[in-house]
């Protein structure tokens, strides 16, 4: 089946991961809010995706569609490779004409097209090609004991939320099919009508705590505002307005370059492998006489949080 | 080295002898042929794995070094908190693995014995002593062991017992049952909270038979127990808060650490390490990752991004779980700063590693990779070779390595 690797649920690397396989048109953005304004920045949106801390036993939010036809749905063979799976089974549902799969996304869909659930996913599973461009983002993992907070990665599960055909699905590659959340209502946006159910989902799970993630697969944002730059160019319009217009315009333009640039920045520290540094680091502030200190400095701080926690402990219990 | 109570090192003086010695080695894991596999990379270096009880009666876990006479592992193991077992995958080699419960902590050894056919005798033997440490041998526990300590005054309690006092809920609870109880509390059990159940259990077995039960092992078997529910008598209650005062005034470590571990990322936040980097910048940019340019900027943005300080908070952990000594090897940062880095102890490895770079005038490690070449060739043409000195091997620095809290 081959090793696939944990990686981040970050938009940067969900945006290179995308473009990694191939696709074109489209971008990932992290939503902060379920709001109306937060979600008319991005429109539009293609599908969403959304992060949780799975949990046994949860009921299914609606019906299960066993017999869909026209919906892809890949089942969940590897649970590191979910965040792939989320991805693909979005992007194989999703059909506009801005969006470009690529040759590897349409080999596959093309090879697993008739297979059920459970062996598309089996089959994406052994999908060589994409297997590694999804590896090509984790970290270097040099350590047997690699310690990273297991609350923030174990155990967290990918769904996605996406509009087929005047429905709304909820593809959740741990259930057996689509689940159907019902009728996207007359004259409304996807969005508005899905909102109050994620909002339930969340509500499920808050307990105080923030443990989960909404991404938006939008359109690419620089292409449309070039195409957009393009069409008055075209038009030979001249006025203040317009003046404005194209200025807002590049300016968008270019915060869309910086922030792909900080996504490639990103990705290439992810992949580094720093020990050759960290230990040049120690050596000189070794060298300098620093290390120690702040070794030092930081037992200190340790020794004194734990007695502050036992002398908390100690009267909250009297 | 994982010395839980300060006092302990002082005991360690007047042990008696060694309860079980073997030939052994030490290994340790690195990454294997492929991301996901890892490989068992053995260390040379001769040595003997033995195990003794000191007079606090703690049993420890230790590894010396037959070449050099160090014991360069030192670990005070409570029962039920470690297993030592075969690593089945390594088929050719004789290869034990000694897994912490609590606080994840493993230490893997090669037996050096000459033949294989007591390995199984010794594996249980190990197993035995660690988890069923020898009960007090006398009564005379309290003039002996440091008044001061709340650890003695846990032994002076349990020498109570043993005196047949009538301390009657306890009487059964031997010095197992305090010393399990003990590491319930290292492990995060909320120790107050078993007392009752302990005390029943006691009291179930006094009422069964005159010899102390097996005692529980786990705060889960302990809850479980099918002590019958029954009231507490004023008798009970009152060894019960004894009991409860000695361990509350023992220090607790959180659930997951057998020691103060620290992040290294907070070692090295920018603030602290920024002058340093851009003061040596040249012997920092070559192992920057390749960006578009790699400059002093990408320098300033490390020291803060994010995958910059995950990854060292990784190294962090993997030193302080003395993972890191094999690696480590390979970066020119002197023997003895291997040594801490195997034991987990980081303030040791930063002494160590100063020590190191002090003498070597602070050059990169491409730069001592070089210098060791040209003086090894100078070893060779000339008779009267310039030695560098040796780093301090004497009992003092020993000292330091066992007081590593401090």
């Amino acid at each position: 089946m081959g090793d696939w690797c944990l990686i981040e649920s970050d938009p940067g690397v969900f945006t290179e991961l995308i473009r990694g396989f191939g696709c074109e048109g489209v971008q990932v953005e992290e939503l902060y809010s379920l709001d109306d304004e937060s979600f008319c920045q991005l429109r539009p949106i293609y599908g969403l995706i959304f992060l949780f801390k799975w949990r046994q036993g949860d009921e299914p939010s609606g019906t299960l569609d066993a017999d869909s036809k026209n919906i892809f749905f890949a089942q969940q063979a590897i649970s590191n490779a979910c965040a792939t799976q989320a991805i693909v089974n979005l992007l194989l549902n999703v059909h506009e004409q801005e969006i470009k799969l690529g040759s590897t996304l349409e080999e596959f869909r093309d090879f697993v097209s008739g297979f059920d659930s459970a062996n598309i996913g089996l089959a994406l599973s052994n999908q060589e090609k994409i297997r590694t461009v999804h590896n090509s983002f984790a970290r270097p993992q040099v350590f047997e004991l690699d310690i990273r907070s297991p609350a923030k990665e174990d155990n967290y599960h990918f769904i996605t939320y996406v509009p087929i055909n005047g429905r709304i699905y909820e593809l959740d590659g741990l259930r057996e099919a689509p689940i159907d959340l019902g009728p996207i209502k007359e004259g409304e946006d996807w969005l508005t009508t899905v909102r109050p159910i994620i909002a339930r989902r969340i509500e499920k799970y808050n307990e105080g705590e923030i443990h989960f993630n909404l991404m938006a697969v939008i359109g690419d944002r620089k292409a449309k505002y070039e195409k957009r730059l393009a069409e008055i160019a075209e038009a030979g319009m001249d006025s203040d307005d317009v003046a404005q217009e194209v200025y807002n315009l590049q300016s968008m333009i270019h915060d869309e370059e910086e922030k792909m640039k900080r996504y490639r920045k990103e990705n290439v520290r992810r992949r580094h492998n720093y020990i050759p540094f960290i230990v040049e680091m120690l050596k000189i502030l070794a060298k300098e006489g620093k290390l120690v200190p702040l070794v030092e400095q930081a037992l200190d701080k340790n020794a004194k949080k734990e007695l502050e926690k036992e002398a908390q402990k100690k009267t909250a219990e009297t | 080295m994982s010395v839980l109570f300060a006092n302990a090192a002082a005991n360690q003086r007047t042990t008696s002898g060694h309860l079980l010695e073997f030939k052994a080695g030490r290994s340790a894991l690195e990454q294997g042929s492929t991301p996901a596999t890892r490989k068992v990379v053995s260390d040379k270096a001769k040595g003997t794995i033995f195990i003794k009880q000191s007079q606090d009666q703690l049993m420890h876990f230790c590894w010396k070094n037959r070449e050099s006479g160090n014991v360069e592992i030192d670990l005070i193991v409570f029962p039920g908190d470690t297993e030592f077992i075969p690593v089945k995958e390594c088929k050719d080699g004789r290869v034990f693995i000694l897994k912490f419960k609590s606080g994840g902590d493993r230490r893997i050894f090669w037996m050096q014995e000459p033949k294989p056919d007591k390995d199984d005798e010794i594996c249980k033997k190990v197993n035995d002593l660690l988890n069923n440490p020898p009960a007090l041998r006398s009564t005379g526990g309290r003039s002996t062991t440091e008044k001061s300590s709340a650890f003695g005054n846990l032994a002076n309690f349990s020498g109570a017992l043993g005196n047949g006092e009538d301390m009657g809920a306890f009487s059964n609870m031997d010095q197992n049952q305090l010393m399990q109880l003990l590491s319930l509390m290292n492990s995060g059990g909320a120790a107050d909270a078993l007392l009752p159940q302990l005390s029943l259990n006691a009291n179930a077995a006094a009422r069964e038979s005159p010899s102390a039960t097996p005692p529980p092992r786990t705060a889960q078997n302990a809850a479980a127990s099918k002590a019958p529910a029954q009231a507490i008598d004023a008798n009970q209650a009152i060894q019960l808060s004894q009991l409860r005062d000695i361990l509350s005034s023992i220090p607790a470590t959180s659930s997951r650490q057998q020691r103060n571990v620290v992040e290294l990322s907070e070692v090295l936040a920018a603030k602290n390490v920024r002058d340093s980097a851009l003061a040596n910048k040249d012997r920092l940019i070559s192992h920057l990752p390749d960006q578009e340019e790699k400059t002093e900027q990408e320098l300033k943005e490390t020291l803060t991004a994010p995958q910059f300080r995950q990854a060292v908070d990784t190294f962090g952990h993997a030193l302080q779980t003395g993972q890191l000594g094999p690696a480590l090897q390979h970066f020119n940062v002197g023997e003895a700063a291997v040594n801490a880095a195997n034991s987990g102890d980081l303030l040791a490895f930063s002494k160590k590693l100063t020590e190191v770079e002090q003498k070597t005038g602070g050059k990169s490690t491409d730069d001592v990779n070089a210098q060791i070449n040209a003086e090894a060739k100078a070893e060779e043409s000339t008779e009267s070779a310039i030695q560098e000195p040796k780093p301090k091997r004497g009992k003092k620095d020993d000292d330091d390595d066992n007081m590593g809290l401090d």
